[in-house]
């Protein structure tokens, strides 16, 4: 393996064997003198994903320039296990992927053949044709909401959907997602540890700071009890940093704006989320709350529309009469707002 | 317990004494369900650690019915679902007579023999060739009742959820197809002309159709395609507008211009996979027809809420159906086209002895080859009045009421 290629996908497993790589030991990395710009190339991917959820692609023209990109892999995630977070790993390991992606999307087919090996799904790159096994592709593209992703609208032949390479691509970096996080926190030694505690400190600073920053501003009076489940579970996953289908993100806000929540209030519960984009997702909230364009927002689906998205969860003794057929018709029985219209 | 429901019981237990149900594999991880002639509920949570404990209770409890999970648990005899602990399922295909169009009017028996056909048509176009399954990855199973099931239980899917479950029987029901990324609608600068404002290129858009060589939806929408243009250039008007109702909405002249157009520029179309020399109305009008008549007969039957379960109890193969006496039968895709459950879901443990019953209606029915045609007090074999009478058709004894066990 060459070096470029180690410097551009440093998690692939055979990167370890690289002899230069190898040769150097985790206590040199976290404190070598010689290792200074590993370290600060190493916080910046941490601080990186927790700001933006990218992770940028610097210049690895020269030699050291390479060793620097690989050898800042590991002492991210040395940062990253020792601040234990969530939130942080699953923002993390999305990063490290969409910066992955941003590379395979330039490479040519042997090599981003190469890279699906190392994530366990079955792919086939033949004649500059991308085919991955349609029950990995439906494990990777069931978090992908819109028709252009559904299996129906794909050829399927003998177990392999054909794909287009940036929709396969767009594949492999939901699967290297899974990996990196699956692989997080790792084990790391009491000495490492000690020496790393400065950045660890400074990144635990700015985790805090940011969390804190988006629960001071919600001072709604929301009641969990009185939503209905699917609502429930929705909220739950944004809080708990579950990446919500595109439907799933509607129905939520639309529900929460229907029942008076503001934008911003609405933005604080999405910040939990591990592809939390503040510009994006404020644009994309005062989109369906209508505030972009000074208009009144969109309606919260109703029950039948929530069953085909396959967001209808839970559903209670409530949900089983008859005249609840909307999720704002259940909030407004239990909360005791009901219409008197 | 009813003397029918002791009759039943009785010829259950000879069967369950002479065959007990193969084990599912890892039956160890699965929870096994029951329903019973004496009780009106259904006993879960049940698991069975080796061959002969599942015997055992079979010959012991003769259950009328008989289920096991299609899901895998740590613990499978758990009493909830959070304490059994999911591991996977099975990747089920159902398909039984309730779904058909017209099963009132037809006989068991031909209810039967058209699920076996939709069956055939889903293993062979959707399950071998698309999803490209081993054949010896899919067992079949005649449920003893209404249909056929499928299992895959292959490790490339058990892990797959039940939205993802969702995306297969869409695939195979052809729910959200879109037909225009089958017959792409393509841009060509058509003639260039000199305006007041510079050079012009007018577009014209003219579709495409999925060549030859295709697989999956293409494949079919081609082979669909051929069909109906065969149809148009050579069926009398009256049966093309009646076959296809999108063109029988139309005036009879726009359908006979379209079939003299296609009967021009056929060779080319099929040729070059585009309806180029067509003009632009009429190749939408075909696009509209495969929409709207064509795709929807292409589609595959498959029971949604089976598929998408991945909890759900599934009747044991090689137990007998509390219903019809018959047989769970498992099958390979070999067997299943000469499949007559009929004749080869009767166990022989059911005798010839004759046994009086009593019809409530007249009624007709060729089991193990012979025909029966019976109505009122009559004396049947044993087999054919454990059919009838799990059946709901007769009842055992000359009509008289039921005097009781003793
Ligand atoms: S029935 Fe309606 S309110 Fe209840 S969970 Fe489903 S979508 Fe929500």
């Amino acid at each position: 393996m060459d070096l470029l290629f180690a410097a551009r996908y440093p998690f692939v497993d055979s990167v370890s064997e690289i002899p230069e790589i190898s040769s150097v030991s985790a206590e040199d990395v976290v404190s070598s003198p010689y290792m200074e710009d590993v370290r600060r190339r190493g916080l910046s991917r941490v601080m990186e994903a927790l700001e933006s959820a990218e992770i940028g692609t610097p210049s690895l023209l020269g030699k050291s320039d390479r060793f620097t990109e690989i050898m800042s892999y590991p002492y991210a995630r040395i940062l990253v296990s020792c601040v234990n977070d969530r939130y942080l790993t699953k923002r993390y390991a999305l990063a490290e992927a969409s910066r992955a992606a941003d590379y395979l999307e330039e490479e040519d087919p042997k090599r981003i053949d190469a890279i699906a090996r190392t994530v366990g799904a079955k792919t086939q790159i033949v004649d500059g044709e991308f085919k991955m096994h349609f029950a990995d592709y439906l494990r990777l593209a069931s978090r992908i909401k819109g028709s252009e992703w559904k299996l129906v609208n794909h050829d399927v032949g003998k177990g392999f959907v054909t794909l287009p390479k940036g929709k396969f691509v767009r594949l492999l970096q939901n699967a290297l997602q899974d990996r990196i996080e699956s692989e997080l926190p790792l084990d790391v030694p009491n000495a490492i540890a000690n020496a790393v505690r400065g950045d660890v400190d400074a990144i635990s600073y700015i985790l805090a700071d940011r969390k804190s920053r988006f629960a001071t501003e919600f001072t709604g009076d929301l009641n969990p009890d009185h939503l209905p489940p699917c609502i429930r579970a929705l909220l739950g996953g944004a809080q708990s940093g579950t990446n919500l289908p595109h439907a799933g993100r509607f129905a939520l806000v639309s529900f929460l704006n229907n029942i008076g929540m503001g934008s911003e209030q609405i933005l604080t519960l999405f910040s939990q989320s591990p592809d939390f984009d503040e510009s994006k997702s404020i644009y994309q909230i005062k989109h369906i709350t209508g505030e972009l364009y000074g208009r009144e927002g969109y309606t919260a689906p109703e029950c039948k529309t929530m069953k085909t998205n396959g967001i209808c969860v839970n559903e209670d003794d409530l949900c089983a009469r008859e005249k609840v057929n909307h999720p704002l018709i259940y909030y407004r029985i239990k909360s005791g707002t009901g219409r008197r219209d | 317990m009813d003397r029918n429901s002791r009759f039943l019981l009785k010829s259950f237990r000879k069967y369950y004494l002479a065959n007990a149900p193969p084990m599912p594999p890892r039956y160890g991880r699965r929870e096994f369900g029951f329903m019973f002639f004496d009780r009106d509920y259904v006993q879960r949570h049940m698991g069975f650690q080796t061959p002969a404990d599942l015997r055992r209770f079979m010959v012991g409890q003769v259950p009328s019915h008989s289920y096991y999970s299609t899901a895998y648990y740590r613990r499978p005899g758990a009493p909830t679902m959070d304490e059994k602990e999911w591991m996977g399922a099975d990747l089920i295909f159902d398909l039984d007579a309730d779904h058909l169009e017209g099963a009132d009017e037809m006989t068991y028996a031909g209810m039967l023999e058209e699920v076996k056909k939709e069956m055939i048509r889903l293993i062979d176009t959707f399950l071998l060739d698309d999803l490209g399954f081993p054949e010896e990855g899919i067992q079949i199973v005649f449920s003893g009742g209404r249909g056929y099931h499928a299992h895959v239980s292959l490790q490339s899917v058990l892990g797959l959820g039940a939205q993802e479950r969702r995306e297969i029987v869409d695939y195979v029901t052809s729910t959200g197809l879109d037909v225009d990324r089958l017959f792409p609608a393509v841009g060509t600068a058509n003639k260039v002309s000199d305006t007041s404002d510079g050079r012009r290129a007018s577009v014209r858009f003219n579709r495409e159709i999925p060549p030859k060589n295709s697989e999956g939806w293409k494949k079919r929408a081609r082979e669909g395609f051929e069909v109906l243009v065969e149809d148009v250039c050579t069926l009398p008007p009256q049966e093309l507008r009646s076959k296809y109702p999108t063109l029988g909405k139309k005036n009879a002249s726009t359908v006979a211009n379209l079939s003299n157009d296609l009967r021009k520029h056929r060779k080319f179309i099929m040729e070059n996979d585009r309806m180029n020399p067509m003009d632009t109305f009429r190749q939408e009008l075909l696009v509209e027809t495969m929409k709207e008549d064509v795709v929807p007969r292409l589609a595959g039957e498959v029971d949604e809420p089976v598929t998408a379960d991945i909890k759900r109890l599934i009747r044991l193969p090689g137990s007998v159906h509390g219903r019809t006496g018959l047989r769970v039968v498992p099958l390979t895709r070999a067997e299943l086209t000469g499949f007559d459950p009929f004749l080869m879901a009767v166990p022989e443990e059911y005798s010839d002895e004759p046994v009086q019953i009593t019809m409530r209606r007249p009624y007709e029915v060729t089991l193990k080859g012979e025909r029966f045609k019976l109505n009122g007090t009559v004396e049947v074999p044993e087999y054919a009045a454990v059919f009838l009478v799990g059946r709901r058709e007769a009842e055992i004894g000359d009509g008289s009421p039921d005097p009781g066990p003793f």
